[in-house]
């Protein structure tokens, strides 16, 4: 009985041991800006430039957006003018869906239950900002005084934002944006596009950013075009020759680190070391004007 | 009865033990510095060329697997250069089980078609600076 027990034991102590090691592919994206005439540094950007759009693209695809305001005025920027274009739509900052969230928060004893819901009346008309309501409305009684408060909070997009002079700041919305990700890349065989022209590409999105430096009188606006010039993806073809697929992507791109955007991706099917990031992701890609 | 039970935990013990750090060589310029992805530094290149660097692979412990680490040649230090570590596997039978946690830096595993495996064991590998540009700008 006794060697049946250590029989187990043995088992799962080399059970531990056992994983499906696999480095599954290597990969690699850049994007850049279609602007040729752009600086590539910050510290080059001209002295009387007015804005700074920086696309912020992240492992899971999507698209934040961060505007600097480079003069010593207030920046107005309209949220609904501002759009970004992924090729099949274009999208505003501003959502117009109005949300809600309602929290409930219950007082008093066990026995049965006495409700009071917050009434919401005329929230709709609350323009341009979070509102919250709390109301009382006893919907029925028992021998119980316990007691439930339900807050409502309506959530509504801000047509507008205010930036500082020389302030920066996230436009507050996200995008989603086909063709890249770690789910994209996961997915895909060996390929090899390397594009110079953004009418080439397989990933392009603009940018469009209204904005008014003196309070809404006149409004100026920066339209920017952002592509993928490279895809490249190779997969491990044998176990354990991992660096084969690494090395397949850095010769197709030996300047691979050079570009504005880039990001290199471990498609690892197994537990990674916890000191070794998966993927690194270079973020300098921006547009001014 | 008993000298079963204490040769199959001896055994375990082995096995256990075997799941541990393992050096393998990484060869490159000499000068180059390796770190790991996170910057952590491993080695430094020697003049033959080679350094002998440390990782763990085991999962029951806080080192999982290693993909890749990075390499900074002496001639431009600010650019680390990604490289991934190949490794190896070789299967030994059942009958095997008995000398294979013997053999240093090999782990065994069972598989489930009841055969054994060594566990992986990164093989020497190279930098690859011969592939990248080191004064490019494609901006």
């Amino acid at each position: 009985m006794k060697y049946s027990y250590l029989l187990l034991l043995g088992g799962l102590l080399l059970a531990s041991c056992t994983s499906n090691l696999l480095l599954k592919s290597v990969s690699y994206q850049s994007f850049r800006n279609a602007n040729k005439n752009a600086v590539s540094n910050k510290v080059d950007i001209p002295q009387d430039a007015e804005i700074v759009v920086e696309p912020i693209l992240s492992a899971d695809g999507t698209l934040n957006v961060i505007v600097t305001n480079l003069t010593d005025s207030v920046m107005v920027i309209d949220r609904t003018k501002s759009f970004v274009n992924t090729g099949e739509n274009s999208t505003t900052f501003y959502d117009p869906t109005v949300t809600t969230q309602t929290t409930s928060d219950t007082k008093g004893g066990t026995k049965g239950m006495t409700v009071n819901m917050g009434t919401v009346a005329d929230a709709f008309g609350i323009g341009g900002v979070a509102g919250g309501l709390l109301g009382a409305v006893n919907l029925g009684g028992t021998k119980d005084n316990s007691q439930t408060t339900v807050n409502t909070t309506y959530i509504q997009d801000i047509p507008q934002v205010s930036l500082a002079p020389l302030g920066r700041s996230d436009m507050k919305r996200t995008f989603q944006i086909n063709g890249m990700g770690n789910e994209f890349l996961d997915q895909l065989p060996d390929c090899n596009q390397i594009v110079d022209e953004p009418r080439n590409s397989y990933n392009r999105f603009s940018i469009c950013i209204v904005y008014s430096l003196n309070n809404g009188a006149t409004w100026d606006k920066i339209t920017s075009l952002f592509y993928a010039n490279s895809l490249i993806v190779c997969n491990v073809k044998e176990r354990g020759k991992n660096n084969e697929a690494l090395r397949y992507v850095l010769s197709n791109k030996p300047d691979y680190n050079k570009e504005s955007w880039y990001r290199l991706y471990f498609n690892c099917t197994t537990r990674v070391d916890s000191e070794t990031p998966t993927s690194f992701t270079v973020q300098d890609l921006f547009d001014y004007k | 009865m008993k000298k079963i039970s204490i040769t199959l935990i001896a055994l375990m013990v082995l096995l256990f033990s075997s799941c541990s750090t393992r050096k393998f060589i990484i060869e490159g310029t000499p000068g180059t510095v390796i770190t790991k992805g996170n910057g952590k530094q491993l080695g430094i290149i020697g003049s033959n060329g080679q350094t002998k660097v440390k990782l763990g692979y085991d999962f029951r412990y806080d080192q999982g697997f290693v993909p890749y680490l990075l390499s900074r040649h002496p001639d431009n230090p600010k650019e680390a250069v990604p490289f991934a570590l190949d490794f190896k596997t070789e299967r030994y039978v059942l009958k095997h089980l008995l000398w294979a946690p013997t053999i240093y830096g090999y782990e065994v595993v069972i598989l489930s078609d009841g055969t054994m495996q060594k566990c992986y064991k990164y093989t020497t590998q190279t930098t690859n600076h011969d592939l990248v540009q080191p004064n490019s700008n494609a901006k």
